[in-house]
């Protein structure tokens, strides 16, 4: 019996001192991914070329390392064709492959494929308004698709435009940028989820892109302008403008003086006041816009080559995509928001967005 | 599964190789005492038109226009999409816009973005022939490259072909032989039409049948040349024409889908008069074309239409006064392009080649030369191309030297397509030294050719993020060396040909589309009526961008293919039938001549031949 019960204290004692150590390791892979750092999106070569990831391990120091083609390395298999948008929510990463029209989900801790939806055509964009769906604007069909995450299946779709590119959520309505496509539009759709129904459109600039909101509830439109490569003067210019999503009334409205500028990659800093894109899709440069601002920008914040755009969630650092040549591996360069150079770092083909897995 | 994946995928690299070994085991027991040559590598000019080995390369050529898989295999770096599609040529470290086609004795004119079609070349009842570096006044607006050209058989026949792929082709050519005194008219037309729906691995590993490559294409042919020997006066004429609508499928790489499609409508007239007196001979040649090409792509809802079109004015003077002969050939060339999605465009080149040669003695020569060429650009740009080629034969043993300075001008879409073309390129100038030793016996005809050659401010197409536009590489090295021989022992022979060259740009980059390394074999043996024998090929990864990432890079490529010929039927001597047999790609390799554009594995082709 005496033996019993010393076992007995042993154990509990035991018992005791396991639950009460604040040291023991976590159960389970550390993942990696969870770092800071950005996940790169590269769209890949032209005609035929493979999309690829590239994780960049960064901190407000600089480029730590970064693993080039992690979704070949971590899943076996390419992504296909053209790789044009990345994003996330709470548990997943959504990489919108263009040509090879799936969107491909993504574990957001592991980065290991859990599913690819088909059926789109072109698609450009993916949102997640954690209802269970992303929404995916496809300038094939001209369309928003509605696709339910767990089964991976598209079960809707709405057709009200040209060229859907950009997406927000505010109000319980989502808001899409028709960029024109392969044509010209200058306006916003707007879209009540609720009922999956097509409220209308606001009037904007030449061929909207993309979709942000400031720290007022604001959201702001980037539109890209038009070359005409008729030669016969048809070139419109770009404008940056702001609505209220609730009136959907247009607040402000400012137009590039540059005709041949077509600006690209809109985001905001992490406090909503300040807005960055890139001046042209082709000559590059960082512009900033503070959203009391009363014109548009003209003297960049970076001057260098940009393709792509990206916000450090945690400390609102730049991240500058540089394509090069659009024949060698792409270039990542991080800037602190003054616009000062920090480090920069080698990656994938063709670098177009990034995020941050973290944050 | 997977242990079942190994050993399968054991099982066909052990059968590549057994395949191989047994191809090269074969070759060179027989090099022992025999020989090869390499058709793609001329002996020379007179050799290629005159030996024996010569005659039997030119008909390995009779498939050129429409045939990736076989231009390849006759050793050119071939670009291309699928079977069916456009094929452009690269050649020895040179962009393809050095590649150039002479059909009926006048150039293939095409102002498409520096590049020539060859699928829009007619190819019934024509032969085919390739000139390395030759001396031409119309070849683009500079000199050197590869000159390929085609001319009417004279022969009367009706072809037949099919392949396991899924293709028809019909067509003949029929030649009426002096329905006027010294005159012969050749007629050909021909209608092929395909599916190509042949199988291939996307990449996601699924096995599936090429969609969105059919396509169907209809030619014709009619020319007529007459000489008058009294008053010493000929005279050409011909006027050809190609039709052509073709799927162009999506990469393997993307959705499982119908791509776009692409049509071309083109038709060139020629017209040549030739007149000699004495020491003296004068040839004027003229030749229009009109190219009209539409490219839709359903996906994306494009439509992009190019309507394009040229002249051509020569005028050729050739003076001989003993073992000097002076000659002066000049031209004006006009192209003009419009449609969708573009201003109308049009460019005009005037250029000179005067060339004064000096037989020392029968078989040696030495040549000098002068190109002149400008272009009515913004402001008027132009410069020169002068060369010297020394040529001496010697108991069958040749040693040619040529010595040229490079310069080309813009083409016109290189200056005006729409999106990219770049008003700002300058022409591309340089220098080019290629000496060639060949000799000859019984059995035997070996060749070793070597280049070198620099090429300043080339014109190069590169993807810009959101369109082509062609820039100047600031500079573009490149030498090489070419080396063939065949082995020739009664009724059997053998050809191997090796090429080796470094092509690279200012930041050591290798040109894309040029092999760095390619070996070659063709074993013919002669059989009843007919031929049989085995081609094979290997090839080291070719780029396909300018980049140090070889990742991009094609994969090394090896191919085996059979082929048998056969005369199966004979009436009087005077008509036949031919049948010719193909079986491509033994091995089933998986071939690329584009990334991630799959084309065909192990196929058949299959063709008759009525000849009467």
């Amino acid at each position: 019996m005496k033996q019993i019960k010393i076992t007995f204290s042993l154990l509990l004692s035991f018992a005791f001192l396991i639950s009460c150590n604040p040291d023991v390791d976590p159960v389970g892979p550390v993942n990696p991914y969870l770092d800071n750092g950005f996940l790169v999106m590269n769209e890949g070569a032209f005609q035929g070329g493979i999309g690829t990831l590239s994780f960049a391990f960064c901190d407000n120091s600089g480029f730590d390392s970064v693993d080039n083609d992690v979704f070949q390395e971590i899943n076996g298999r390419s992504l296909g064709n053209l790789a044009n948008h990345i994003s996330k929510d709470e548990s997943y990463i959504y990489v919108v492959m263009n040509g090879a029209a799936t969107v491909e989900i993504l574990d957001r801790n592991t980065l290991e494929s859990r599913g690819t939806i088909t059926g789109f055509k072109s698609p450009r964009q993916a949102i997640n308004l954690n209802d269970g769906y992303i929404y995916v604007s496809d300038w094939g069909s001209n369309a928003i698709y509605k696709v339910n995450v767990s089964t991976s299946s598209i079960v809707d779709s709405l057709k009200n435009c040209n060229g859907p590119e950009g997406m927000f959520l505010a109000e319980g309505k989502l808001f899409a940028a028709n960029s024109g496509g392969y044509v010209l539009d200058s306006s916003v759709s707007v879209y009540d989820l609720n009922n999956w129904t097509h409220e209308g459109n606001i009037q904007v600039g030449i061929n909207p892109i993309e979709i942000i909101d400031d720290a007022l509830g604001n959201l702001w439109v980037l539109c890209s302008g038009y070359s005409d490569w008729n030669g016969t003067g048809g070139d419109r210019y770009s404008s940056l403008i702001s609505f209220d999503p609730k009136t959907s009334n247009i607040l402000t409205d400012y137009t590039n003086p540059i005709l041949t500028d077509h600006p690209s990659k809109l985001r905001s800093n992490l406090a909503g006041n300040k807005l960055y894109f890139i001046q042209d899709s082709y000559v590059g440069n960082v512009m900033e816009f503070s959203i009391n601002q009363v014109s548009y920008p003209t003297q960049p914040l970076i001057s260098h080559s940009a393709y792509g755009l990206a916000i450090d969630g945690l400390n609102g650092n730049l991240l500058v995509l540089d394509a090069l040549d659009y024949q060698s591996p792409g270039k990542a360069l991080l800037y602190a928001d003054s616009g000062n150079i920090i480090d920069s770092s080698s990656v994938g083909l063709i670098p177009s967005v990034a995020i941050n897995t973290k944050y | 599964m997977p242990g079942r994946a190994l050993k399968r995928m054991i099982h066909k690299q052990l059968l590549t190789f057994i395949g191989l070994a047994i191809s090269c085991f074969k070759c060179y027991c027989y090099s022992l005492d025999t020989s090869v040559v390499l058709n793609s590598v001329p002996i020379s000019f007179f050799l290629f038109t005159e030996s024996k080995i010569s005659k039997s390369l030119l008909s390995t050529w009779d498939e050129l226009p429409s045939d990736p898989l076989g231009t390849w295999m006759r050793g050119i770096d071939t670009r291309a999409i699928s079977p069916g599609s456009s094929i452009t040529i690269n050649r020895e470290g040179l962009p393809s816009n050095y590649s150039q086609f002479i059909v009926n004795g006048h150039l293939f004119q095409s102002p498409d973005l520096g590049v020539v079609d060859v699928s829009l070349i007619p190819k019934y009842g024509q032969i085919f022939s390739h000139t390395a570096g030759d001396l031409s006044p119309v070849i683009g607006s500079g000199l050197g490259g590869s000159i390929y050209s085609s001319r009417p058989s004279n022969s009367n026949s009706i072809q037949l072909s099919t392949s396991s792929i899924g293709s028809f082709g019909v067509g003949g050519s029929w030649s009426l032989i002096n329905p006027k005194p010294n005159q012969t008219i050749s007629l050909s037309i021909g209608h092929d039409i395909w599916t190509h729906d042949y199988k291939y691995s996307n990449y996601l590993g699924e096995r599936l049948k090429r969609i969105g490559a059919q396509g169907l294409r209809s030619e014709f042919s009619v020319s007529s040349r007459s000489i008058n020997p009294e008053k010493k006066i000929w005279s050409s004429q011909s006027v050809y024409g190609v039709n052509m609508s073709r799927g162009l499928p999506e990469p393997s790489t993307a959705a499982y889908r119908t791509g776009a499609n692409q049509t071309d409508s083109r038709i060139q007239l020629n017209n040549s008069i030739g007149y000699s007196k004495g020491n003296y001979s004068l040839e004027t040649r003229q030749s229009v074309f009109y190219s009209n090409q539409s490219y839709s792509n359903p996906i994306g809802d494009i439509l992009d239409t190019n309507v394009s079109n040229g002249s051509s004015l020569e005028v050729i003077n050739i003076w001989k006064w003993g073992d000097l002969s002076l000659s002066n050939q000049s031209q004006i060339q006009y192209f003009g392009i419009s449609g969708q999605n573009k201003p109308d465009t049009s460019i005009t080149t005037i250029s000179n080649l005067t060339s004064l040669t000096y037989r020392m003695s029968e078989g040696k020569y030495v040549s000098l030369y002068n190109k002149a060429s400008y272009q009515n650009l913004i402001n008027g740009i132009g410069g020169s191309s002068p060369g010297l080629q020394v040529f001496i034969e010697h108991r069958k043993r040749e040693l040619d030297i040529h010595l040229k300075r490079i310069f080309r001008l813009p083409t016109m879409n290189d200056l005006f397509w729409s999106p990219g073309g770049n008003p700002d390129l300058i022409p591309e100038s340089g220098w080019d030294l290629k000496a060639s030793f060949s000799l000859q016996n019984k059995h035997n005809i070996f060749k070793l050719e070597a280049f070198a050659g620099k090429l300043n401010n080339g014109i190069i197409w590169r993807p810009n993020g959101l369109f082509w536009q062609p820039i100047n590489e600031f500079l573009i090295t490149r030498y090489g060396m070419n080396s063939s021989w065949q082995i020739s022992w009664s009724s059997q022979l053998v050809q191997f040909e090796v090429q080796a060259l470094q092509s690279q740009n200012a930041d050591n980059l290798p040109i894309p589309y040029s092999t760095p390394f390619r070996l070659r074999m063709i074993y013919s043996k002669q059989i009843q009526n007919g031929k049989m024998g085995v081609m094979a090929l290997y090839q080291k990864g070719v780029p396909t961008l300018w980049t140090t990432n070889r990742l991009s890079d094609l994969p090394n490529a090896g191919n085996l293919s059979l082929f048998f010929e056969k005369k199966i039927f004979e009436f009087k001597n005077k008509s036949s039938i031919k049948t010719k047999f193909r079986f491509e790609n033994i091995m089933n390799q998986q071939i690329f001549f584009q990334k991630n554009y799959p084309m065909p594995g192990r196929h058949i082709n299959l063709s008759f031949q009525i000849n009467f």
